[in-house]
């Protein structure tokens, strides 16, 4: 792999990214995959870099998912996004950030359509006031959350508790970077590093210390795919296209995989975890998985935040071997203790993967 | 004739074949070029085809018949100039100046930058290469991989910024095809074990000689023809590269792992002839190679009478075509020159 041929394509795919005064349009469904992540955004935002970004709970689902399984159609998404764009004009702000892939593919989609098609804008302007008499500014800036946090990688490292190194051996720990498809594939110019080469995780691994494994089926999709997942029928192709990903992976001993899509970790993590229920297969050294971030939890472990504190516990894939590597300490008596100190109650041990303070 | 002067800018096949025609009907001739050897893109290949005649004998032949009152000036671009009635100037890199009565334009083409096609990861992974280094290596006879191993499997990727929309090329680049077919032929000689496929969208077999070639790399050397484009590579671990393609005969996606990939790497305007024209003021057409006068007739012409093009700056060209279109064009500026004096 020659990297300098890399860094020339990247040299072709940098965005602008507004450097302040954010809306923060949220997902409909990754609190419930990886509950404290979008707070960690906020608090990294916030805290570490002194931002404004407003979270408004005003806003709703884009419907994105439906819309790609054609039960929302487009002039009806198109409202619905131009709904969220005056929730952020109201707010005196123009720098849009979602927190989903899909959704930012959709904004991108959307916000390409008016401008090749300026009468669908019209015609949406139209529908939104016709519907809730509100009106709404086109963003000055669209960029994903995991475009924001590359922005700042720097400073982040800055601050930085914990690197993404071996503590004992010093070598740098090996990271999967698995990027949304939604990202870049559709529209390369809007992705940091194209759509072929994402720089965008690879970036902040890199700025933290870590090295980046580039496999063979790195562009392959995570599984969700939408209609793979979302049509019951056709679950086998999801849980099909992520174990191609993980045996191509394996041979590279990845000690972690970081994402920047809803869907990805929940099912690279929890795929892992019917893998090796089904064939006894795990993909991580004695029974181990490989465990699977969000770009905001490997942000939150960088900045030394408490692993239970960043919902780590909610994975399947215990995380605990990638923290030991890191040299983060954590208390596995309060692993499945809830923030207002009540038990959350303990899962079942699965047959086959490795997890550490389960229940029988 | 009577000592006017003209420049030839290139001296490719083409700008060559101009230049042993016109001493010889009285004119002055500087040809100029900023490569430091003859020959333009000639001077690269190893064999021809479909001939396989050697690369090096016609480009000695070319060179001979150009008559030594030729001023040549090597590793020297011509960056400027501007057109009036009667009159050419000419600005070289280092600021010198040229005058001429007519100008042939012979400056070729280049090859398509294969890292533009992301998806085949030219320059990022180790064994993805393209034609014209494949030549490159069969002029040094030696054939490995970046890891100095001797291949076992090869794939001949066509059309490869040719015929693509999404790069923003229309138009076929003709000589890939035949070229593809003759480099799998010459990797099957040195590498009689090895797998050798070549994927295609169609194969264009125009030429005198190029069927029968198409024809024998089937039957008598067993080079697999696969009609589908390869959609993106991929490095494996040992730094082989795997490949995705669909099968369009069969209906069937396929994955396959060969230790090198060899991209078609198509023929687009040169980047100084797009410069040097715009400041001639001569028009470039839609696909941005120079647009003559004419497609069927007065494939030489420009609105300019003294200024002629030649060879595959007007487009993609054998050296047939190059070499013969060197000479009618130095032809058509001598008649047009002639008409202007009498
Ligand atoms: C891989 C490959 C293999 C091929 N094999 C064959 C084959 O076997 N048989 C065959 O018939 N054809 C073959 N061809 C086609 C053949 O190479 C072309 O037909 C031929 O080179 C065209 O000649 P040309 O003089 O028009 O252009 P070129 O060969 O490109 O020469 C143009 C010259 O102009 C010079 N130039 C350009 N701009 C300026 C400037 N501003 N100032 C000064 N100099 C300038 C360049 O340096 C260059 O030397 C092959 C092509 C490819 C890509
Ligand atoms: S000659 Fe063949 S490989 Fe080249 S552009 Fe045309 S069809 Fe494609």
């Amino acid at each position: 792999m020659i990297a300098e041929g890399k860094r020339h394509i990247w040299k072709d795919y940098q965005k602008e990214i507004a450097d302040n005064n954010y809306y923060y349009a949220r997902s409909c469904v990754r609190q419930n995959f990886f509950p404290a992540s979008e707070q960690t955004f906020l608090r990294v935002m916030k805290h570490e870099l002194g931002k404004e970004v407003f979270d408004d709970p005003l806003h709703t689902t884009c419907t994105g998912i439906a819309y790609h399984a054609d039960v929302v159609n487009l002039p009806t998404i198109m409202t619905v996004v131009a709904r969220q764009f005056a929730l952020m004009t109201r707010q005196g702000l123009s720098n849009f950030v979602p927190s989903c892939i899909t959704s930012f593919g959709i904004y991108t989609e959307i916000l390409e359509t008016w401008e090749h098609f300026p009468e669908t804008l019209e015609q949406t302007r139209d529908f939104l006031y016709k519907a809730t008499k509100r009106e709404f500014k086109i963003p000055d800036n669209l960029a994903h959350s995991s475009d924001v946090i590359f922005k700042f990688k720097e400073q982040i490292a800055a601050r930085a508790m914990f690197k993404l190194v071996n503590h004992i051996s010093g070598k740098p720990l090996r990271g999967v970077e698995h990027i949304g498809c939604h990202y870049a594939k559709m529209f390369p110019h809007k992705g940091v590093g194209g759509a072929e080469y994402p720089y965008v995780l690879a970036g902040m691994i890199e700025a933290w210390g870590g090295e980046v494994i580039d496999y063979p089926e790195r562009r392959h999709c995570c599984g969700f795919g939408f209609r793979q997942y979302v049509v019951q029928a056709n679950r086998g192709y999801s849980l099909a296209h992520s174990q191609k990903k993980f045996e191509s992976m394996e041979p590279y001993s990845p000690d972690f995989i970081v994402t920047n899509c809803p869907g990805c970790p929940f099912f690279l993590d929890r795929w892992q975890y019917v893998i090796s229920e089904t064939e006894g297969k795990t993909y991580g050294p004695d029974g181990h998985g490989i465990p699977v971030l969000t770009f905001e939890e490997l942000t939150g472990l960088v900045l030394g935040y408490d692993p239970w504190e960043l919902g780590l516990q909610a994975h399947q894939v215990a995380v605990e071997p990638l923290l030991d590597k890191m040299g983060i300490t954590y208390d596995l008596s309060r692993k499945f203790v809830g923030r207002d100190g009540n038990k959350l109650g303990t899962p079942d041990k699965p047959t086959h993967l490795k997890v550490y303070g389960y229940g029988r | 004739m009577d000592g006017k002067h003209i420049v030839i800018v290139g001296a490719g096949p083409a700008g060559l074949a101009a230049s042993s025609v016109l001493p010889r009907l009285g004119y002055r001739v500087t040809m100029i070029d900023r490569s430091n050897t003859l020959g333009g893109h000639l001077s690269k290949w190893y064999q021809l085809f479909p001939d396989r005649a050697a690369a090096t004998v016609l480009l000695e032949q070319l060179t001979d018949e150009v008559p030594d009152s030729v001023s040549t000036m090597l590793g020297r671009e011509v960056t400027g100039g501007s057109v009036s009635s009667g009159a050419v100037e000419l600005t070289l890199d280092h600021g010198e100046h040229l005058s001429a009565n007519g100008l042939i334009m012979a400056t070729g083409f280049d090859l398509f930058d294969a890292r533009r096609k992301e998806e085949y990861g030219y320059g990022i992974y180790d064994n993805v290469f393209t034609q014209a280094e494949i030549e490159e290596m069969f002029r040094q006879g030696q054939i490995e991989t970046r890891h100095h191993r001797k291949p076992r499997s090869i794939a001949f990727l066509h059309c490869v910024g040719s015929r693509d929309l999404k790069a923003g090329v229309a138009y076929c680049s003709k000589v890939c095809c035949v070229t593809g077919v003759k480099q799998a032929i010459e990797l099957r000689e040195l590498l009689p074990d090895a797998a050798i496929y070549n994927f295609y969208m169609d194969l264009r077999m125009f030429g005198r000689g190029f069927e029968e070639l198409y024809q024998q790399a089937q039957e008598r050397y067993n080079i697999r023809f696969v009609r589908g484009r390869i959609s993106e590579a991929a490095e494996s671990s040992d730094g082989s590269v795997i490949i995705k393609a669909e099968d369009t005969l069969t209906s069937r996606p396929l994955k396959l792992t060969v230790d090198m990939l060899v991209l078609l790497t198509g023929m687009q305007p040169a980047a100084g002839s797009l410069e040097l024209a715009a400041k001639l003021g001569l028009v470039l057409g839609d696909d941005s190679f120079l647009k003559p006068y004419g497609l069927t007739q007065q494939t030489f012409k420009t609105s300019y009478p003294h200024v002629v093009l030649a060879g595959s700056c007007t487009g993609p060209t054998t050296l047939t075509e190059a070499i013969l279109s060197g000479r009618s064009a130095a032809m058509a500026l001598h008649e047009s020159l002639f008409k202007l004096t009498n």
